[in-house]
């Protein structure tokens, strides 16, 4: 069986929330990964009878992928363990949104940019989720904006931050006061908003909440989402000099997902790296499939548990 | 083997992650039965090849970029030309927002990507053929966490329009019977329950039998928790 052995985990690195941020980011790319992989070896033993150059190509494509995804794993180990940081990704916070929306403008775009409820109430690592997320959104703006327009509003109230990026089109206004990310139906065809939408998505869910994008009735496109916290959550993150803290469960959390990726990728390229000839071994081949479709898929299942209990206790 | 003539379910793979689409479209086209007519990477391509090919059904992987597979489930089932096209959202992360959104705006059902594919494959034949509910168990639960319960009067007058034994269909559906378990509960064969489904997909406009069971929990006529 292949090499157990834990390599080094993120508890024996540095813990910065900017190196938080980095590694949900590379944690996330790696677990699509796995799904990738689970679909290939999935389909690669469902066809090794009958079209073995098929199942031959999806062990092509989990080799390439594990090993870009090892090489994903590796280069957040050595961030994690090297360096400041602060240096590679600034921390992220709501403090930085006025700096964003500066950026925007002077990109030439006409941005109307509203707050409601008190920033300094959200804990550090919702607040980072909610800046990448308006980040994203705006990056999209500028990159695919028409109408030169774009209208950016947070509100934080009743426990949970919710925020809007709208491009362009008449009529655009902050969030109203709703907990459901939703956008009407629409025939339009408007122009598409942008890339990067996956990221929004997972930012938001790593925390319980959501994010939806699409075209606005009014034409434009929409970014909308909402994420929940609590006052426990809150107290445990505000250290008096007002530098940002993350919760030890946050950090469990992340520990947790890194272990299970590690673990899962590790196995996969072990197996992968096998390299049987669907031809000339196929029972190899089979077992090969067989033994990665399983590990990705328990992986797979454990990350989902995972956010099920952050999902069903935002204080953790 | 089965010796029917049917005719080939027609089959559009959406999804942005080009080694998932390749393989659903590899599992899909070495399948008997099943006619692949279409691919696209993200809503607008979705949308644009559906109203195309007017497939049968239609994966729909949620998360994609330029238009998301939420927003691309919405026009395609608000559009009549496409009235007949089932969505069957595709998901990593079985997030219950995304699938309580997905089923509320008509999807068929919904299945994890790294569902093992003879599952898919049984998965993507449930939803063309409308004679059960996909995950019937999981689906129903869904549905009746987002279905608003009926508020004033108990009597919903859109349940007039039904005969006695629609009635009792309608309720069997909504229990996740199939259509050959609801014959053998309410002794009629299994003709006669599907032509009772289709009376029922007429009479509530509804698109498939999903939101059938929608209806039967916004008209009261079943109470959640009812098992």
């Amino acid at each position: 069986m292949c090499d157990t052995s834990e390599g080094p985990t993120v508890s024996g690195m540095r813990r910065s929330p900017g190196h938080m941020r980095m590694a949900q980011d590379l944690h996330d790319v790696v677990a699509h990964s796995l799904s990738v992989i689970a679909v290939q070896a999935g389909v690669g033993l469902h066809l090794l009878d009958r079209q073995p150059a098929e199942a031959g190509r999806a062990l092509d494509a989990i080799r390439a992928t594990s090993r870009t995804a090892a090489g994903e794993l590796a280069r957040l180990v050595d961030i994690l363990r090297t360096g400041d940081a602060a240096d590679v990704v600034p921390v992220p916070s709501l403090d930085g949104l006025d700096a964003l929306v500066a950026q925007v403008r002077s990109a030439g775009v006409a941005v109307t940019f509203t707050v409601e409820g008190d920033l300094d109430g959200v804990p550090a690592g919702v607040a980072a989720a909610t800046f990448r997320i308006v980040q994203e959104a705006l990056t999209n703006v500028v990159r695919h904006a028409v109408s030169g327009e774009a209208c950016v509003g947070v509100r934080i109230a009743d426990g949970h931050i919710e925020l809007r990026v709208d491009d362009g089109g008449p009529g655009a206004h902050a969030p109203a006061s709703s907990t459901r990310a939703t956008t009407p139906g629409t025939e339009s065809a408007t122009e598409p908003g942008g890339h990067g939408l996956v990221g929004m998505y997972e930012r938001a869910a790593a925390y319980g909440g959501a994010v939806h994008a699409g075209p606005r009735p009014g034409g434009g496109f929409r970014v909308e989402g909402s994420i929940p916290f609590t006052a426990a959550e809150t107290a445990g993150v505000r250290p008096p000099n007002g530098s940002a803290g993350i919760s030890v469960e946050r950090l469990r959390v992340a520990d947790e997902l890194h272990t299970i990726v590690m673990r899962s990728i590790a196995a996969i390229a072990h197996q992968a790296a096998r390299h049987p000839d669907v031809e000339l071994d196929p029972t190899a081949a089979r077992d090969t499939l067989s033994a990665i479709s399983t590990v990705s898929r328990d992986a797979l299942d454990e990350l989902r548990g995972l956010i099920r209990r952050v999902r069903s206790d935002p204080a953790r | 083997m089965t010796t029917t003539t049917s005719t080939p379910i027609r089959v559009v793979v959406a999804d942005d992650q080009a080694l998932v689409r390749s393989g659903f479209l590899a599992l899909l086209r070495s399948e008997d039965g099943i006619d692949v007519v279409g691919e696209a990477a993200n809503g607008y391509e979705a949308v644009k090849v559906a109203r195309a090919q007017k497939p049968d059904v239609i994966l729909m992987d949620i998360r994609m970029p330029e238009m998301d597979g939420l927003e691309a489930t919405r026009l395609i089932t608000a559009d009549p030309s496409l009235r007949a096209v089932r969505v069957l959202v595709l998901t990593t992360f079985d997030l219950d927002a995304y699938v309580h959104e997905a089923l509320r705006v008509g999807a068929s059902g919904f299945v994890l990507k790294d569902t093992l594919p003879a599952d898919l494959l049984a998965a993507v034949r449930v939803v063309a053929s409308g004679d059960a509910l996909l995950a019937p168990s999981i689906t129903r639960r869904l549905i009746e966490d987002f279905v608003s319960r009926p508020i004033g009067p108990r009597h919903d007058p859109r349940l007039d329009q039904l005969t006695t034994r629609e009635r009792e269909v309608l309720t069997a559906v909504a229990k996740g019977l199939s259509n050959a378990e609801l014959a053998d509960a309410l002794f009629m064969s299994v003709a006669t329950a599907k032509t009772h489904v289709g009376h029922l997909l007429t009479k509530f406009s509804a698109r498939d039998r999903a939101q059938l069971v929608v209806v039967a929990y916004e008209t009261g006529l079943v109470e959640p928790g009812h098992r």
